[in-house]
């Protein structure tokens, strides 16, 4: 069945956070949640400084530590290589979020709502919030309910710089292995943090 | 009997089961659609669509079909949904209770009817309309609503219809230079040619400016190709972080760093396209002692001296040989000089190691940049697209606000224009594009009469009888006469080029005297407005509008720096409630889409234009506001079947389907516009490059020497009456020079940095930063809503990264957290726009409002654009 990736391709990214805003309202996660996000890092002693944006998100590692780490076995990955939470088997342990080398792992404790210290819901919340159960783990999923509609994650349509590049890495024809091919051939994609070992499927290109 | 009782029963059942049936049915009519309509959180209205769920509006992506964002949207586009629900969302109108005013002091709203608000705002404005229409101060200056903008000057007759100054974070000088010079509006780099880009103290195609989303996608494939760019700004910007050089330059210099790259092209490497100066700009023209161009006795036409043939020749002159650039000439006994040759002179004393003391960049890296900007130019190099042969000239010198929002406007925006023209690099391939005004039907209308294109957008070039464009200097607002005692609260009288001075209403209203000013503002109506946050010096606006009797605030949301100082708020629609047909106004794309309403609005909300014309109506000046509207969108078509009729009122969508019908035919109007969502379409390289034809453009601009002269004899005429006066035209002059900024000489040397503060990419509008998932992703970065300092001067000073401090400038104070980092220059304090101080749980208080810092006034001013300073001379100290 399929491997479905991601390639990011740095180059392009421009740290404008249209993903982290996207995917924020595609799932309308909580405050402080940020299932797709990017970070700035700046190295070098003025004026000599450079820089680099860098967007992230669930890594859909092919043995992903968070699954292994689950006691009820809530966490398990599809036949295409997404690695759903069943909220209705999780118990809230969180030893996931431990476990998730990356922070890519969040906890939904309830009241995820922006105004709750107003005690406002706005109409949006509560329809995502409503079947949503609390005290579960919660995690990007590859907009999942977006690739059944055969549409792409939230987070890959949104970016106005093009740089998010989604499909099956084992597919020799899939929009990332063209992309290699065609764009930047013989520039080799890394993972973020390819010591620990979970085999991310999020690849960047420097 | 029994048959009978059977019949009914069956009936009966039947009926229950077609009821229990036609139930169940309806429980699938659950609403989920997308609805296509644009953005608004811009000014740009990329397509969107939107996702409708039994009513609410649940998310927002680009629309694949729209050329311009091609499928995509930025941060903001979202942004409007948790708008659209905000607690605080104006859904009645309301009268303020609490008599006090001032900074989070809490209005106390009251709702009140419909009615009660006529009954409150018509009497009043029907007293101002009849004694002294100037006495309403206006500002509706909302980018989605473009025919709202001239109510207030076109229809009330106010003078005083721009109290919000476009100047501030807007075009300044810029839209001056652009208009004079080329008849349009706005620029931006060539993308899909250009090589090698200066970005200076701007974020196209990065973070900021024109069309965002689809600048991004052209940049990004640019930079794919090989773009080398070099970003010249204060702080390593989101653009430095990208580029291949950052230059951290003091802030308020880059006109200094200009003048140092043009000596270099002229003096040092003489890197300037010959044939372009030549050919399609004033530069050969003679230039005689009084500094205007040396006219043909008998003709009147300007002279060119012929270097071959030894003689002066009218500019035209069909034997010209070739045009003189150089060297000095008698004619008629006059001495004359080409314009070049005074330009060059000019020029010569700013050499990159006097720009080097200003700008503290080294004088090696201004010269290296310049002969790169040189070399790249490829000048006399062409290139063919679609069997047409162009000037190849990739490079550009972009740049925006922080480059050019000083006093020195008029003169900063000048020598950047210079750099791109003196190598030949605009309207070309890979040079810097002139961009229209985009939603203007009467350039439409003229494009069509005289180049046969259908409804895009077009610079109005239009050559005069010296064979040079037509300057456009009316873009925004009518010519206003010399006059005095002034009408306009911002002196528009002696901004004979400017293009407004918003923020000099509150100067006129605190001191009158000074200005001249003879009669007192008593009212004002803001639609979607924002001047507090956004006019430097908030606190003296505070103190402006607390000399008013009466303020209307028209706004989606109750808490707003300017709406706190309301006597009564009014429910406006929101852009997911309400009809508009917006151009994108981007460049390389150009047509407009349609704004649908995509949700219901709440049920006292009313469209500003509605409210407006409800507002005309009652005042008894509809046929104005009917007449204005012809005037604009619909009488350039001559369809007079299309008019609106002077007294009858129209909703927007019967006034957009009419203007459409009469721009496009009768079968393109709303109803096409439902159908179809937009008509943009990619613009031509023969529309993009010099499309202008034979025609010249001013290098040494007259226009503006003109206008100065003209002001400087009005002045001297009536005496000086004003101090101010005296020395108002000394920057009307028709090439750069450098002139020193008071934020380079604070008379308190205590204030030892440069306050500048940046937009992001999130965040346009005020009211962007307090929506929820905005200020929820701001504040997960701390340097974005932190005052960043250098780690020198932050060491210097004793200060670490979350240090509490107060920041204080001669305008005021504000309390602001640390951030240290390597990425901004050591003279500097960066602020973000993501400070708002309103009562919204989201509204990020901690981070300062940069416009308490800026200084405001006429000393800090430009003369020729009308453009405020916007960097401030500041100290910090611990807080406590």
């Amino acid at each position: 069945m399929a491997r479905l990736g991601m390639l990011i391709d740095l180059k392009r990214c421009v740290g404008c956070d249209a993903c982290t805003m996207a995917c924020k309202s595609e799932h309308v996660t909580p405050p402080g949640v940020f299932f797709a996000r990017v970070y700035r890092h700046f190295y070098g002693k003025y004026p000599n400084v450079k820089g680099f944006f860098l967007p992230v998100l669930c890594n859909q590692c092919e043995d992903p530590p968070c699954l292994k780490s689950c006691p009820s076995g809530a966490i398990y990955k599809t036949d295409d290589g997404v690695v759903l939470v069943d909220e209705g088997k999780c118990v809230g342990a969180r030893a996931c979020e431990a476990a998730c080398p990356y922070g890519h792992m969040f906890f939904y404790e309830g009241d995820g709502h922006y105004f709750r210290n107003m005690g406002y819901i706005t109409p949006i919340e509560e329809l995502h919030f409503k079947y949503r159960r609390p005290n579960t783990a919660m995690k990007c999923n590859f907009c999942y309910h977006r690739l059944k509609e055969g549409k792409e994650p939230a987070c890959v349509v949104v970016c106005p710089a093009e740089c998010r590049i989604f499909g099956d890495l084992d597919d020799p024809e899939s929009k990332p292995n063209r992309y290699l091919k065609e764009k930047r051939p013989g520039v080799e994609p890394i993972p973020i943090r390819p010591e620990a070992g979970t085999k991310p499927k999020v690849l960047y290109l420097p | 009997m029994l048959d009978t009782l059977l019949k009914t029963h069956r009936k009966n059942m039947v009926k229950r089961m077609m009821h229990l049936l036609e139930k169940m049915d309806q429980r699938d009519k659950w609403q989920d659609e997308w609805i296509p309509t644009t953005c608004s959180m811009c000014l740009h209205h990329c397509g969107v669509l939107v996702h409708v769920v039994n009513g609410v509006a649940i998310k927002v992506e680009g629309d694949p079909d729209n050329p311009d964002n091609a499928g995509h949207n930025c941060a903001r586009a979202p942004a409007v949904l948790m708008r659209q629900y905000d607690p605080l969302r104006v859904k009645k109108p309301m009268i303020r209770t609490n008599p006090e005013k001032g900074v989070g002091v809490d209005p106390k709203w009251r709702e009140i009817s419909w009615d009660e608000a006529w009954e409150i705002i018509v009497p009043r404005l029907k007293k101002i309309l009849e004694e002294d229409p100037r006495k309403l101060l206006f500002a509706a200056t909302d980018f989605r609503r473009p025919w709202i903008w001239a109510w207030g000057g076109a229809v009330f007759g106010t003078p005083n219809g721009f109290f919000s100054d476009l100047g501030t974070t807007c075009g300044g000088g810029y839209h001056p230079v652009n208009g004079i010079i080329f008849g349009s509006f706005a620029t931006q780099p060539d993308w899909r040619y250009v090589k090698y880009l200066v970005s200076v103290g701007g974020g196209d195609g990065f973070e900021s400016h024109l069309h965002l989303t689809c600048n991004i996608r052209r940049a990004s494939e640019a930079r794919l190709r090989g773009l080398k760019v070099v970003v010249v700004d204060p702080r390593m910007s989101n653009a430095a972080v990208k580029a291949d050089e950052w230059v951290p330059i003091r802030p308020g210099t880059s006109l200094a760093f200009a003048l140092g790259m043009l000596n270099v092209m002229l003096w040092e490497v003489k890197g300037y396209d010959e044939w372009f100066l030549k050919y399609r700009t004033n530069a050969p023209y003679l230039i005689g002692p009084d500094g205007y161009y040396l006219r043909d006795s008998a003709s009147k036409k300007p002279l060119i001296w012929d270097p071959v043939d030894n003689m002066a020749r009218t500019f035209d002159d069909k034997n010209i040989k070739d045009f003189a650039l150089e060297g000095v000439y008698q004619v008629d006994g006059k001495e004359a000089k080409p314009a070049f040759q005074i330009i060059k002179e000019k020029i010569r004393e700013y050499t990159p190691e006097w720009a080097s003391k200003i700008t503290t960049v080294p004088a090696e890296t201004i010269r290296r940049i310049a002969k790169e900007f040189v070399s790249n130019a490829h000048i006399g190099e062409t290139i063919e697209i679609d069997g047409k042969t162009y000037p190849y000239r990739p490079v550009c010198f972009q740049w925006y606000r922080g480059a050019h929002a000083h006093e020195h406007s008029w003169l900063a925006n000048l020598a950047y224009k210079y750099i791109n023209m003196i190598v030949g690099a605009v309207d070309t391939p890979g040079g810097q594009i002139n961009v229209p005004l985009g939603w203007d039907p009467h350039i439409d209308a003229w494009a069509e009469k005289r180049y046969g294109w259908k409804g895009p957008a077009y610079n109005f070039v239009v050559p005069n009888e010296d064979g040079i464009v037509t300057p456009w200097i009316y873009e925004l607002r009518p010519p206003v006469p010399m006059e005095y005692p002034p009408k306009h609260l911002d002196l528009l009288e002696y901004f004979p080029v400017g293009l407004e001075a918003g923020h000099l209403y509150v100067d006129a209203i605190l001191n009158p005297d000074y200005f001249g000013i003879d009669y007192r503002p008593e009212a004002a109506l803001f639609i979607h407005a924002n001047p507090v946050w956004n006019i430097p010096g908030s606190l003296r606006t505070i103190e402006a509008l607390k000399k008013l009797d009466l303020i209307i605030s028209m706004d989606i949301i109750a808490a707003s720096e300017t709406t706190m100082m309301a006597d009564i708020v009014l429910p406006d629609t929101s852009p997911l409630e309400s009809w508009a047909l917006l151009h994108c106004e981007a460049p390389f794309v150009t047509g407009y889409t349609l704004r649908r309403p995509v949700v219901k609005p709440p049920p006292e909300a009313m469209d500003a234009t509605d409210f407006l014309t409800e507002l005309s109506a009652r005042l008894g000046i509809l046929s104005k506001w009917n007449g204005f509207l012809n005037w604009r969108y619909i009488e350039p078509w001559k369809k007079p079947q299309y008019y609106l009729e002077p007294d009858r009122k129209y909703t927007v969508a019967e006034f957009l389907d009419r203007w459409m019908k009469a721009q496009y035919g009768e079968d393109h109007g709303l109803d096409w516009f439902i159908k179809n969502k937009n008509n943009i379409r990619e613009m031509t390289p023969e529309e993009l490059y010099w499309p202008y034809g034979d025609v010249r453009v001013q290098l040494y601009v007259e226009t503006v020497k003109k206008y100065g002269d003209e002001l400087e004899s009005f002045f001297k005429r009536i005496g000086y009456p004003k101090p101010w006066m005296r020395d108002w035209t000394r920057d009307y002059l028709p090439y750069p020079a450098w002139r020193d900024l008071k934020i380079h000489n604070p008379q308190d040397p205590s204030y030892d940095l440069y306050m500048i503060y940046y937009k992001l990419p999130h965040v346009t509008f005020a009211d962007q930063a307090t929506v929820p998932w905005t200020s929820d992703i701001l504040q997960s970065k701390p340097d974005l809503v932190s005052a960043l300092i250098n780690s020198e001067t932050a060491a210097r000073k004793g200060l670490k990264t979350g240090d509490e401090v107060i920041i204080e400038s001669p305008a005021g104070s504000v309390r602001a957290f640390v951030y240290v980092t390597e990425a901004v220059h050591p003279d500097v304090v960066a602020l973000s726009n993501a400070g708002r101080w309103v009562r919204h749980p989201w509204a990020i208080g901690k981070a300062p409002s940069p416009s308490i810092l800026v200084e405001e006034g006429l000393e800090l001013t430009d003369k020729v654009s009308g453009c405020p300073e916007t960097a401030a001379r500041v100290r910090i100290v611990k807080a406590r």
